[in-house]
């Protein structure tokens, strides 16, 4: 498989035109990425339609390379305003905007680059090498499957809850009751919809996110132009030094592998991989890491895994011509677009292009760390600008973004009406990740569980006779009882300083 | 913080009774219920929020009630920081008014007027910042949605 890969890197290395729409579609990528409401999966479908006169080899050039950039480009959002561009940004910004605020904007940014750019070439070697297996693997998913998988995903609430679960188990129910909102999967009985149209799909992820991560971010820098208090118009622009660098180096790998391995999962994308990452490094951190306090491993383990499961959902893509996700969706639509069938026969009728879809994939990262850490000092600058300035910026971008997902105004109304509740939720130091992960996994978990009990008579065997629903359930219940041991210490030490 | 907590836990029991409220008229599905029924993931969160809340009441109630009285004060101020707040819902109706210019004026319009109120409103310096901000915002936004992104936005009803 390794001389498929080098063909194509030759292949691409070559072509002057394929590299040029690289470099472009990696910009473009991180500037869509970077604008909060706007997704990877927007930005491919914005440039598939360019791509129509192009050939398959120049037309998956520019889709993944936007695909790679768009994952990234969130994350710059996420760490100089606590605004995810992307949903699998939002675990960045427990350490990332952490950081930046701590005047350190430039190490964030360059952790998450350097680690985006890592984690996605680690998923680009699993999908070179293991791609066949793993996805045989995401096949024997079944509803027990993905409900258990969903259950390990909502765990991560108890260690993403910052020291206080109960106040985090009680965010996570609510956005699960958010989740419920629209048709019922299995009834089709409108919930909680109040008579609203708009609400029978359920609550738009983009505007929600955007209502609780920039809308009460504003509001905080509000209160802090009240205040007369700027604290981040002091900042260095250094980036990471070599020891930083392999001092993250093993959470890099760590969750490069595992953003791949959850990425080849269908219906499993980036911020379950990001979520499930920053969980496990948090898990398995030493005391000196001090995680949520601005942790570089804890910008490292989200940005190295959602970048990973951009090669993670290309397995099933390529292998079997299930989409993992709706940006492998697109990529799915471009292929068809170009009359190509994917599949196993794809491997053998178009080897080349598969060659070449790998090697893009690959240079794809690399044109990302350098315009990546190019940009940096570029990227950090937003933070120069007053916040008279940037808020309302912020706030226009905000209501645009909510906006363009359906091209609906009632979505904005969305954004504010959580706009409110995380401002609230803020001052009452409830934190809203909780929320935004019930949201992402609450439709999974129900409808799975409903399908599963349907498969199982109404019986719940399946929670304890299928191999892959024990692995991730004694995986929810080890992550929450870790977060609660952890919590209990970290209340003990605090008692004995007192 | 045990004053907040207990807010809290008064505001999501508020928010789960008012959901068991709301699922109470949802179709039963008779021996069924766990499969079909459509009330019972919003009523199994409900109840898990109820209880979640009465440890955190109880937790915090009984802190409270061993806080000095000086403390207790010095909490209840910081938590009613009115001047700030105020300042911060002056905002928020600021955004929302703008939604409402939105539907009637469209976006470039509304958006002109935001970002112009909010640069009075946070007493910006300068009348050139004053009216080339809210004009390149929101057309520069604009721009980038209609021609690169061709993705349209709201015209309002008058245009």
């Amino acid at each position: 498989m390794f001389e498929g890969l080098l063909l194509g890197l030759i292949d691409v290395i070559t072509t002057p035109s394929v590299f040029f729409l690289m470099i472009f579609g990696v910009i473009a990528g991180i500037s869509i990425g970077a604008l909060p409401g706007l997704t990877s999966t927007m930005s491919m479908a914005v440039l598939l339609p360019i791509t129509f006169g192009m050939d398959a080899h120049r037309s998956f050039a520019l889709l993944l390379s936007v695909y790679i950039g768009a994952i990234y480009g969130g994350s710059i959002t996420a760490i100089l305003i606590n605004t995810p561009g992307t949903p699998a940004a939002a675990a960045t910004t427990f350490d990332g905007y952490t950081l930046a605020k701590k005047g350190q904007p430039g190490r964030a940014l360059a952790t998450s680059t350097v680690s985006s750019a890592l984690g996605g070439i680690i998923s680009v070697i699993l999908l070179t090498t293991i791609s066949p297996i793993l996805a045989k693997f995401a096949l024997r998913f079944a509803a027990p499957e993905f409900f258990a998988l969903a259950v390990f995903g909502l765990s991560i609430i108890a260690s993403i809850s910052n020291n206080n679960i109960v106040k985090g188990l009680m965010a996570g129910c609510f956005g699960l009751i958010i989740a419920t909102i629209g048709l019922d999967p299995i009834s089709a009985f409108p919930r909680f919809t109040f008579g609203r149209a708009e609400l029978l799909g359920g609550v738009s992820f983009i505007p929600l996110m955007v209502g609780l991560f920039a809308l009460p971010q504003c509001f905080v820098e509000m209160e802090k132009m009240f205040k007369k208090d700027n604290i981040l118009n002091n900042f260095n622009h250094s980036i990471i030094n070599l020891k930083e660098f392999f001092q993250i180096l093993p959470t890099i790998i760590k969750s490069g592998l595992m953003g791949g391995f959850i990425g080849s999962v269908p219906g499993a994308g980036g911020d379950i991989a990001a979520f499930a990452a920053y969980n496990e490094a948090k898990r398995s951190s030493k005391k000196d890491d001090h995680f949520g306090e601005g942790a570089l491993k804890g910008i490292a383990a989200p940005e190295a895994a959602n970048n990973a499961s951009t090669g993670g959902a290309m397995i099933p893509l390529l292998s079997l011509a299930v989409p993992g996700d709706s940006n492998t969706a697109v990529l799915l639509g471009g292929l068809i677009i170009l009359g190509l069938q994917p599949g196993p026969l794809l491997f053998t009728q178009q080897a080349d292009l598969v060659n070449n879809i790998f090697a893009i994939m690959m240079l794809g990262n690399i044109v990302m760390l350098i315009v990546g850490l190019l940009g940096i000092r570029y990227f950090v600058k937003v933070l120069s600008v007053p916040k008279n300035i940037i808020v309302p910026v912020v706030l226009t971008l905000s209501v645009v973004g909510s906006y363009s997902m359906n091209n609906s105004v009632f979505d904005i109304f969305v954004t504010l009406v959580f706009g409110i509740v995380g401002y609230l939720l803020l001052k009452a130091d409830v934190i809203v990740s909780p929320i935004v992960l019930a949201v992402i996994l609450g439709p999974m978990a129900e409808e799975n569980f409903r399908r599963a009990l349907i498969m199982y008579d109404g019986g719940f065997s399946f929670l304890y006779t299928r191999p892959i629903t024990i692995v991730f359930l004694t995986l929810a219940i080890f992550t929450v009882i870790t977060a609660f041991l952890k919590q209990g210490t970290f209340k003990r030490k605090a008692k004995k300083k007192i | 913080m045990e004053k907040k907590n207990i807010i809290v836990a008064i505001c999501f029991s508020l928010f789960a009774v008012f959901v068991l409220i709301l699922t109470g008229s949802f179709p039963a599905s008779g021996s069924q219920q766990l499969i079909q029924g459509a009330s019972i993931f919003p009523q199994y969160l409900s109840y898990a929020i109820l209880v979640l809340s009465a440890i955190l009441f109880t937790v915090n109630w009984s802190k409270l009630r061993k806080l000095p009285v000086k403390q207790k004060n010095n909490e209840t101020e910081k938590a009613n920081n009115l001047a700030q707040l105020k300042f911060v819902g002056g905002g928020f109706l600021i955004i929302l008014f703008s939604v409402i210019l939105l539907v009637i004026f469209g976006f470039i319009i509304s958006m002109i007027i935001m970002n112009f109120i909010f640069m009075l409103y946070f007493k910006a310096k300068g009348k050139i910042i004053l009216i080339l901000e809210p004009l390149l915002t929101a057309f520069i936004i604009y721009s980038v949605f209609k021609y690169v992104l061709n993705i349209p936005l709201p015209r309002g009803i008058l245009f």
